[in-house]
């Protein structure tokens, strides 16, 4: 089935089709929330909240093509996410004046696998994940982040330099050749 | 710069990445039926349209049986297996003998016979050699009595005489005319008289001939209801 036909088939409310559709990307939806929520129970619970959404805001949607529908439905997952965190309130102790420059090495990560990655990520605390994740892999700035968490916009920048500085600090652990290279 | 690349490489690695790690509990067809029960459940199609559907389908079928039923209009109607009633007497034409001249009630014998009529067997489809012949029925005719033998007599004629009728020539009365005035009874003016015996009253007083002799005019007094100023 294409996706179109699939899209225009969970609008009208098959149960199949929703199922289908679910199957294909509850996985890559679930991964996404896991990058935010560490608890697999509450990122599952968050995903399926997702999902409900997507299925019953279908009909206001206005399909253009696959990225975009998945780019949207990413969209409801990560805003699923951020309502949670929001409630935890994980920014209140963090201070602007921490915000520096720091830099991880492109080739370090690229020699890491997805799994990997993700592993590293998960072990952030919240609040630098959720900058992260934000910045980092969704593409947004740091006025957007700030808009979306209700922080300030230096906050988000601290925010990513800390998160930047503790992922050297697991890739330095993780690879020692990584650690040697950084001291000379 | 080197932020930049290490977000795309980040992004490359996990935009399509869909596996799941081997310490994970999380099972797709599980988390579907949770989901499945939050969802909102398809409208199902009311019963009604199934009862409608069903009602038209029979309809349809019924108009279909008895259409079939139908025959056509150009089959040739054949009669060779109908069957033929017996005659009935009632219906059957009655003949009677004509009464010969001269004879009596009870030697005029009238005749009835019921012929029972044998049914026909319609001619062919041929409609252009058709005949039908109808039976005449025989008409009773009147009796005449028979004036053959009877003798005439001669009859005696008698002169034919003119008779002039005695008319009483009477001499037409002599009519007076009288005119109506002279009758006295003209209406208008008994209507007049009345009229005026209602609002007046008329005295005139009875003269000697003496007094119509002499030369002063007669007085007319007139006595009105209202004075007159």
């Amino acid at each position: 089935m294409e996706f179109a036909q699939l899209v225009k088939e969970c609008r009208k409310g098959s149960v199949t089709a929703q199922k289908y559709f679910y199957e294909e990307y509850a996985v890559q939806m679930f991964l996404l929330c896991r990058r935010y929520v560490k608890a697999e129970e509450i990122s599952e619970e968050l995903m399926l909240n997702g999902f409900l959404s997507f299925f019953t805001g279908l009909s206001r949607f206005e399909y253009i093509n696959e990225a975009a529908t998945i780019g949207w439905l990413k969209r409801i997952m990560v805003n699923e996410c951020l309502g949670y965190i929001r409630k935890k309130k994980p920014f209140l102790t963090v201070a602007e004046e921490h915000a520096t420059e720091v830099g991880v090495e492109e080739e370090a990560v690229s020699n890491l696998s997805a799994a990997e990655i993700l592993q590293l990520i998960e072990q952030l605390p919240i609040g630098y994940r959720t900058v992260f994740n934000l910045y980092a892999i969704e593409g947004l700035n740091h006025k957007e982040i700030a808009s979306m968490l209700g922080i300030a916009e230096g906050t988000s920048k601290s925010q990513l330099s800390k998160a930047r500085q503790m992922l050297q600090q697991m890739l330095m652990a993780k690879d020692q050749q990584y650690a040697e290279r950084q001291v000379k | 710069m080197q932020n930049d690349r290490l977000n795309n490489t980040l992004q490359e690695k996990l935009s399509g990445f869909s596996e799941l790690p081997a310490n994970s509990t999380f099972s797709v067809q599980g988390s579907w039926q949770k989901l499945e029960a939050q969802l909102p459940q398809q409208k199902r199609r009311g019963i009604w349209w199934y009862r409608s559907a069903a009602a038209v389908v029979m309809c349809l079928a019924t108009a279909l049986f008895f259409f079939k039923q139908d025959k056509p209009a150009d089959v040739a109607i054949d009669h060779r297996n109908d069957h033929v009633p017996a005659p009935t007497t009632h219906h059957a034409p009655v003949q009677q003998v004509p009464v010969a001249s001269g004879s009596t009630a009870s030697t005029a014998a009238v005749k009835k016979t019921i012929q029972p009529q044998p049914f026909r067997q319609p001619a062919a489809e041929d409609h252009n050699a058709f005949s039908k012949s109808v039976p005449q029925p025989t008409i009773a005719l009147p009796v005449v009595p028979d004036t053959s033998n009877k003798s005439m007599g001669t009859v005696a004629l008698v002169p034919v005489t003119t008779v002039t009728p005695a008319v009483a020539v009477v001499k037409p009365a002599q009519i007076k005319v009288i005119h109506l005035n002279d009758l006295n009874d003209d209406p208008y003016y008994r209507e007049a008289v009345q009229k005026g015996k209602s609002n007046f009253s008329f005295s005139t007083p009875f003269r000697s001939a003496k007094e119509n002799e002499s030369p002063e005019p007669r007085k007319l007094r007139l006595r009105l209801p209202v004075s007159i100023n």
